[in-house]
């Protein structure tokens, strides 16, 4: 692969690009799927993919195609040079410099027996403790994905990443009726003898199966939630987007120039993750990721650029890939719980996407209604309406325990302050 | 591409040959983010025996032969298990479609239309804090055989562009809004003339000035209007997921509802295969990728519910006709069952009086996502709305969300205008995504509004 690269980054050179960076990936999958509690399917994928981005007279363009065919690249090439002619200039256009790598990581072999035997734990716990949870879709995979990346700027980089993959979607349903779909996925390096015991797997079918008589909140309140990891992801992925790109460029982020200020409650800390179970050694880009602290006890540490919006806006470049841990807390779980008066543990929020200023209203779904301490009804048609950024600064608490999904790393978060209708 | 040698193996098996081309380009205040192009090309086979199903691809050429004996050697692997076989549906379908786009355009065409979209809303719109323009296109083609006698070559093409305009609020807070522009075939096929462009996005702009001052909603059960951009979604997140009969089969409400009233007699919903009077609609399937010819599927009739979508394995299980509904993204994925066309059908009404008869109410006009759940408790986002006081429109709302139980709210349907609007923007999401089109009219009915 890694000569393959080299060549066709040749070639690039030859027809005249100025700088160039090819990626070429080669994936196998091997994936059991459940349906309806039942084994239904085992797939074999095998794939290859090139990506190249050009770049000629501060002018860039990219493509990819799923042949590395001799005839596909050369026309993959007359087609980038056709195209880049178009595009406008752009100094900010660049590829990365001077990475040099290699890098192994995870199961490097699939082991069909051990996924047999995963799902076969999962249908058995759900049949001896929890029969009336129904695994609407399940998929138990094993992805070893071979990436070679090289650049023009003397980059050279190549990774084999195998990572175990597990998603479980269901949902509940007995004599009382059906509960709100409800799931939970991750990515280990290892599957376990007992599925249920990672993933929070066991709790989130522990949770369904009380949620097939539900009621609304009543009237309506200003209250606590209690966000478990699912959650919590939404909030990430919000202040993510507002870090990256797309608001920097467009000048519209709530964190322009917020770098160094206190944007959080001081107990959040949140770091990058790469060395999470199936986190890619290093970007699309070309860039190997280091371990980097985002938000440093509610201080804004750096923003999420990629080397092109690092270079059109003049700010710091920090490599990352999706994923990312927040520090643990000093409140367990259960206390957190007793600490609210009046509120919910919310397990998902069903929402659009929070308006760029952060605004939101979501509907919360397998949740529980928290009244002076206790964990009361399922929650049914109940929304809570806020605003991310204020939710941020708003954490009274984070979980000692946290729960590890890979990539990411989550505890549970108190927040006070959202109104619930 | 076209149709290969195939080879039956096992109970029963498929072969798919599919090439995916898509384009991406991407443009903020003048910078081109993306000048992206994909081309996917990838043979699959999936085989089916005592009870399971295997799956093979390969994005190299490696025909039916191999891929299907890896696909049986999957299903067999998967004995250890148990298994039962149960005997599929056989109608099979032959026959090529494809969609006669016009000339699509250049990469150079559309950079110039990206650059001169921004100039236009840059030049025109003094409050405008930032432009986001985007172009996406992508072409599916699938030649899909199967052992019961497929022969089905099936094209689906979009593109879209999709406009967002910031301003900032009093407090410089970024308020956006966004519209798309899209449609079945190239851009060739789109009005994406200056002229057409610059009357959408005066209302766009005229709406984003009205929302730079809005309000937050009520909070709770509301009585709103829901525009005909927002009754696709309706039908497809609210009841549409709910009758896809693999959800239905994981706990679906819906499952023991068949039969029953679920909506309002004013009601009358359905899950189009390719056509609407008379006319091929955005995402015209005739055939799906399990080589079933396709078929509409009426879910609800005059509030009835009557049927569900499904693919063979779910029709044999339900002991009913297979729809066509089974549908790849990609060409390494295998067949699920997708929606198609999904649309409440138009009433009488008029939106105009729909809207006066209200005394206190919301009317909703723009969305962005949506989910469906097993209870049948949807929601969406509503990027757009105004109140409605006295049966006039009023101040702009906040974005917000519409939820609550579709039962409920369909039972609660008193209106439903004549008009009825077409859209095909983004992609319904259910382990792989897919393109789908939705479509309605304009609906009053009362559901949970988040807000203040």
């Amino acid at each position: 692969m890694l000569t393959q690269a080299k060549t066709i980054l040749s070639a690039l050179t030859r027809a005249g690009f100025d700088d160039a960076r090819v990626t070429i990936t080669e994936t196998d999958v091997n994936e059991l799927n459940i349906a309806h509690n039942h084994v239904s399917l085992m797939r074999t994928t095998q794939g290859q993919s090139l990506a190249v981005m050009a770049i000629q007279d501060c002018r860039r363009v990219t493509a990819s195609v799923s042949s590395l065919d001799d005839s596909v690249i050369e026309q993959v090439i007359a087609d980038l040079k056709r195209d880049v002619t178009t595009s406008p200039q752009d100094e900010a256009y660049a590829v990365a410099p001077n990475q040099m790598g290699s890098f192994e990581k995870g199961p490097q072999s699939v082991d069909r027996e051990a996924i047999a035997s995963s799902a076969k734990s999962l249908l058995e716990a759900r049949a001896e403790q929890y029969p009336t949870f129904q695994i609407e879709e399940c998929s138990i995979k094993h992805t070893l994905e071979r990436t070679t990346l090289v650049t023009t700027l003397d980059t050279e980089l190549t990774s084999s990443v195998g990572k175990h993959e597990v998603v479980i979607m269901g949902s509940s349903k007995d004599d009382h009726g059906s509960s709100s779909f409800t799931y939970t996925y991750g990515v280990l390096d290892a599957l376990p003898e007992r599925l249920t015991d990672v993933l929070d797997i066991d709790q989130m079918m522990a949770n369904s199966v009380q949620e097939t008589q539900t009621e609304m909140a009543g009237d309506k309140f200003t209250g606590d939630v209690v966000l478990t990891p699912m959650a919590v992801m939404d909030l990430i992925g919000w202040l993510t987007g507002q870090l990256g790109d797309g608001a920097l460029i467009s000048q519209t982020s709530v964190y322009q120039n917020a770098v160094g200020e206190v944007i959080s409650a001081p107990s959040l800390s949140i770091r990058n993750h790469p060395q999470g179970a199936g986190q890619a050694p290093f970007n699309s880009e070309g860039f190997i990721i280091d371990p980097v602290t985002l938000i440093d006890s509610g201080r804004l540490i750096c923003q999420l650029p990629s080397y092109y919006g690092s270079r059109k806006l003049g700010i710091a470049h920090t490599p990352v890939t999706d994923g990312c841990s927040i520090d643990a807390g000093d409140v367990s779980r259960a206390d957190m719980q007793r600490s609210v008066q009046r509120g919910a543990l919310v397990g998902r929020l069903s929402m659009g996407s929070p308006a760029p200023n952060g605004d939101f209203s979501g509907v919360i779904k397998n949740s529980f209604l928290l009244e002076n301490g206790e964990r009361t009804k399922a929650l049914s048609e109940t929304m809570i309406t806020g605003n991310v950024a204020q939710m941020l600064k708003d954490i009274e608490a984070i979980s000692s325990e946290v729960s590890d999904f890979g990539g990411y790393r989550l505890p549970w978060l108190k927040i006070g302050g959202l109104r619930f209708s | 591409m076209s149709f290969g040698n195939f080879t039956p193996a096992g109970e029963y098996n498929e072969f798919r040959q599919h090439e995916l081309r898509k384009r991406k380009l991407a443009m903020v205040d003048g910078n081109l983010m993306a000048n992206d192009s994909s081309h996917l090309n990838g043979q699959s086979a999936r085989a089916y025996q005592n009870g399971y199903w295997g799956f093979a691809s390969a994005t190299q050429p490696t025909g039916s032969d191999t891929l299907g004996n890896i696909a049986l050697a999957n299903a067999k692997a998967m004995q250890l298990f148990g298994g039962q076989s149960r005997p599929l549906p056989e109608a099979a379908y032959q026959g090529e479609h494809g969609i006669a786009c016009k000339p699509g355009w250049s990469s150079e065409q559309l950079i110039e239309w990206l650059q001169s979209v921004t100039d236009l809303a840059r030049s025109r719109y003094d409050k405008v804090a930032s432009v986001t323009a985007v172009a996406l296109d992508e072409y599916h083609d699938k030649y899909v055989q199967n052992s019961l006698g497929a022969r089905a070559y099936n094209n689906i093409s979009r593109a879209m562009v999709y406009l967002l305009l910031t301003v900032k609020d009093k407090n410089d807070k970024p308020v956006e809004l966004g519209h798309f522009i899209s449609g079945k075939g190239s851009f060739g096929d789109l009005d994406l003339s200056m002229t057409a462009v610059e009357a959408q996005l005066d209302g766009l702009y005229e709406h984003l000035l009205a929302k730079r001052e809005a309000v937050h909603a009520k909070g709770g059960l509301q009585r709103v209007v829901m525009a005909s951009d927002l009754a696709g979604i309706l039908a497809h997140e609210a009841m549409g997921h709910p009758c896809e009969a693999d959800l239905v089969l994981g706990g679906a409400v819906t499952g023991d509802m068949r039969g029953q009233r679920i909506a309002s007699d004013l009601v009358t919903m359905v899950d189009f295969a390719h056509s609407y009077e008379g006319a091929e609609l955005t995402v015209p399937v005739y055939a799906d990728d399990e080589g079933t010819p396709a078929r509409d599927v009426t879910l609800i009739k005059d509030g009835m519910l009557t049927d569900f979508m499904h693919n063979r394995e779910t029709a044999a299980r339900f002991g009913n006709q297979a729809t066509g509904n089974a549908r790849a993204y990609a060409p390494d994925d295998e067949p699920l069952i997708r929606m198609r066309n999904t649309a409440i059908l138009p009433g009488t009404g008029k939106l105009d009086d729909m809207i006066a008869d209200v005394e206190d109410g919301y009317y909703l006009m723009k969305t962005s996502n949506g989910q469906a759940d097993t209870t049948t408790e949807f929601m969406f986002g509503v990027t757009l709305g105004y109140e409605i006081k006295n049966g006039k429109l009023g101040r702009s709302i906040k974005d917000t969300t519409l939820s609550g139980s579709a039962i409920k709210m369909l039972q609660s349907v008193d209106a439903v205008s004549e008009d009825m609007q077409w859209n095909s923007a983004g992609y319904c999401g259910k382990k792989q995504p897919m393109v789908v089109s939705m479509g309605g009219p304009a609906i009053r009915a009362k559901a949970q509004l988040g807000g203040e």
